[in-house]
């Protein structure tokens, strides 16, 4: 699920606080305590926007961030609708309704475990890939990460 | 790996995740439809509790009984279980009626007055019947007073008397959701006519609530009621049964005499 690279040589100190913040960004929903699926979106979306113009570094992990977000935000939006749709409309907490929200809850969850586990090793410095996004990462950036990041001074 | 590959093992993968939970029963571990029930019965002793306070219950015979007559065979003909449901009659001149949470229904004595005949009673109880079955009181409650403050009433936390009043006012005056009207309409048509009954008379009732919307708004079953002449349309155009095949559930005696019993207890 997650691949750890080590950099060589490691990204610089302010580098990897920026790149660890980004997950930290998506974090913010559970801080405010809003159960809206969008917030953690628009703050990830807002520090990958500030961050455009960072350092390879920096820009690959806000964007994994960013990308991890937009997925979860589908399996979200869709949870909080059929749960409006059960409380104030006709629908009915039936099995498959408990089983989708077993089902985000659990994805959720895994990807909140990681994100913590991202932001910790890439205050480090330690470059984090995960599953499918970090393949997506590279080729939406356009670079190969590694070398880039292996040039960073 | 390429990537497309690996988004599709990954939706592969939520989706078995899904498909292997689905497997359990849930419904029946966590019951949800208990855990409403509880809800509502602790809601509608709550509520109940103020409005016994605050309103007078007419326990005479020859009003409660009759009243029940027209429930059950309502019911009987409908196959609706109301074993738990519990009705009062209050002393109060408004012509209202409404379902409170946990199986309860209140008639005001005002509308067994205005109602000129059984047919027009019978359509106002078959309405409030159809909320408790479909269900539609907890939800108006969560929309108008939102789930927070329904659980801190039931769970006695922080809700003091004036949010309970705030709450039954809401039940009492304000209106349903229109989609929630309508389905009660057209349920009520339907218990009419498996009653025998004529819904034809339930319309008449809603004209004559519009009408008086004109002259007395504060009446409260008319302004919680909105567009009581697009309902009225909407009742006669859904009618198979007309007058003609109406059948009552009370004798001419019978009923006369629960409205000359509740003139009685009124004035």
């Amino acid at each position: 699920m997650i691949k750890y690279t080590k950099l060589s040589p490691p990204p610089g100190e302010h580098e990897a606080e920026r790149a660890s913040n980004s997950y930290l960004m998506s974090l913010v929903a559970v801080v405010v305590g809003l159960p809206l699926p969008i917030v953690n979106l628009i703050a990830t979306l807002i520090f990958y926007l500030g961050n455009r113009k960072s350092t390879a570094f920096v820009k690959w992990h806000s964007t994994q961030a960013l990308l991890s977000q937009i997925s979860v935000l589908f399996l979200n939006s869709a949870a909080f609708w059929w749960t409006i749709n059960v409380v104030f409309k006709n629908a009915e907490a039936s099995n498959w309704y408990i089983s989708y929200m077993i089902t985000v809850l659990i994805v959720n969850l895994i990807e909140f475990i990681m994100t913590i586990i991202t932001a910790i090793q890439v205050r480090k410095g330690i470059h984090v890939e995960w599953w499918f996004y970090g393949e997506l990462c590279d080729q939406i950036i356009g670079i190969n990460t590694k070398k880039e990041n292996e040039n960073i001074q | 790996m390429k990537t497309f590959s690996k988004l599709i093992l990954t939706v592969i993968g939520i989706g078995s995740l899904f498909f292997i939970i689905q497997l359990v029963d849930w419904v029946a571990i966590f019951n949800p439809q208990k855990i409403s029930k509880t809800t509502e019965e602790k809601l509608g002793e709550l509520y109940w509790e103020i409005i016994s306070k605050m309103e007078k219950e007419v326990k005479n015979d020859s009003i409660t009984i009759p009243i029940k007559k027209l429930f059950n065979k309502i019911a009987d003909k409908n196959e609706l279980d109301i074993t738990e449901l519990k009705i009062h009659v209050l002393q109060n001149e408004q012509i209202n009626a409404f379902a409170l949470p946990g199986n309860r229904i209140i008639l005001y004595t005002g509308l067994i007055k205005e109602s000129e005949n059984q047919g027009e009673l019978a359509g106002v109880i078959c309405h409030e019947l159809a909320h408790i079955h479909k269900k539609h009181i907890l939800k108006k409650l969560v929309k108008e007073i939102g789930l927070s403050t329904i659980i801190s009433m039931t769970t006695g936390n922080g809700a003091g008397t004036e949010t309970v009043k705030q709450a039954l006012k809401i039940l009492s005056s304000s209106a349903y959701d229109r989609n929630l009207e309508t389905e009660a309409d057209l349920t009520a048509i339907e218990y009419l006519e498996n009653a025998k009954m004529s819904p034809e008379y339930f319309a008449d009732f809603m004209f004559k609530m519009s009408e008086l919307m004109e002259v007395a708004k504060e009446l409260t079953l008319i302004s919680s009621h909105p567009h009581s002449e697009d309902r009225t349309k909407a009742i006669l155009d859904n009618t198979k049964l007309k007058k003609d095949k109406h059948q009552d559930i009370l004798s001419t005696r019978e009923w006369d005499s629960l409205k000359n019993n509740t003139y009685n207890v009124v004035n």
